[in-house]
């Protein structure tokens, strides 16, 4: 008898413990931290927008949803945008750091990409790079 | 002197065209395709973009399909990689017309128009006719929209085992505040 409970208690309690990590990964996997992410590319705002001037597919294809690092002058902050030579809008994480008009930044994000209609480069998950 | 003044009230024109336009690059557009009861299928964009000609009721909107977050990171993949295949189609666009609009009508009170156009989604263009509604306050002009589009429609095939999971119809929700440019 108590062996049984015991058998029945154990299948119980993995049941339960599947149960919940099954629905944790469901519901939380997955996600992909941005800022603990290796950048794959660091550019300098320039060098990023003549690659999407000159050829907007392959840039797409070459940066997309890609964790990327840009530095370049601020030239608005509005709400939760940050943006860098008036055409890479970054959408940040976090206001820390974030300094004037103007000044010199390295903004860390994900691209998600080439807005046509404004002409502008899109990253969101951003966040002031600190050295 | 006189082509002076030509020149002027040219620029003058093609000044006041311009100061017709409002824009938005933070607009809101939700999808939702949730069936009831089950876990909900929805996802929403809030780094939109919509420009807006008021001088001739030209409107054009574009979300980029992986600026749409989830609340369950697993749904965002799987909305990116198995429907809207967002690497080979990154973004999704309107460009269309808001029928009989007259900026010169505009009042406080929001102001519901017929609105028209080409809606493209995964690469795939279709005309759509829906409301719009349109509410200044202020100096901003605050427009909204609801349709539903079908997934099937734009080439998007959704797994019979997923089928009773996933709305036949998929609802879109815009929200647009925009400011002069």
């Amino acid at each position: 008898m108590n062996s049984k409970l015991k058998k029945i208690l154990i299948v119980l309690g993995i049941v339960l413990l599947v149960g919940f990590y099954g629905y944790n990964y469901i519901m939380h996997g997955g996600a992909r931290d941005i800022q603990l992410e290796e950048s794959a590319f660091v550019v300098s705002s320039n060098d990023i927008k003549n690659e999407f001037t000159k050829n907007i597919d392959e840039a797409t294809k070459k940066y997309l949803n890609k964790t990327i690092e840009i530095s370049g002058l601020i030239s608005n902050i509005k709400d939760s945008i940050v943006t860098i030579d008036e055409t890479i809008f970054c959408k940040m994480i976090s206001f820390k750091n974030v300094k004037e008009n103007k000044d010199k930044i390295t903004i860390k994000g994900r691209l998600v990409g080439f807005d046509d209609l404004l002409g502008e480069i899109k990253l969101d998950e951003c966040n002031i790079k600190t050295n | 002197m006189k082509n002076f003044k030509i020149i002027l009230f040219g620029l003058l024109f093609i000044n006041m065209g311009f100061a017709q336009k409002m824009l938005t690059r933070t607009g809101e557009v939700k999808f939702e395709a949730s069936m009831p009861g089950i876990e909900e299928v929805a996802g929403t964009s809030t780094t939109s973009s919509c420009v807006f000609d008021k001088s001739t009721g030209d409107i054009a909107a574009l979300t980029l399909v992986k600026s749409f977050k989830f609340k369950a990171p697993l749904m965002e993949e799987h909305f990116n990689e198995n429907y809207m295949e967002s690497s080979t189609y990154p973004k999704s666009t309107f460009k269309g017309k808001v029928i009989g609009f007259d900026s010169s009508k505009l009042t406080d009170k929001a102001q519901t128009y017929d609105l028209e156009g080409d809606l493209t989604i995964h690469g795939i263009t279709k005309k759509i006719k829906t409301k719009i509604t349109l509410t200044p306050s202020g100096e901003k002009l605050i427009v909204t929209s609801n349709f539903s589009v079908k997934p099937v429609d734009y080439g998007i095939k959704i797994p019979s085992l997923v089928k009773s999971k996933i709305a036949e119809n998929a609802s879109i929700a815009l929200k647009f505040n925009l400011e002069k440019q």
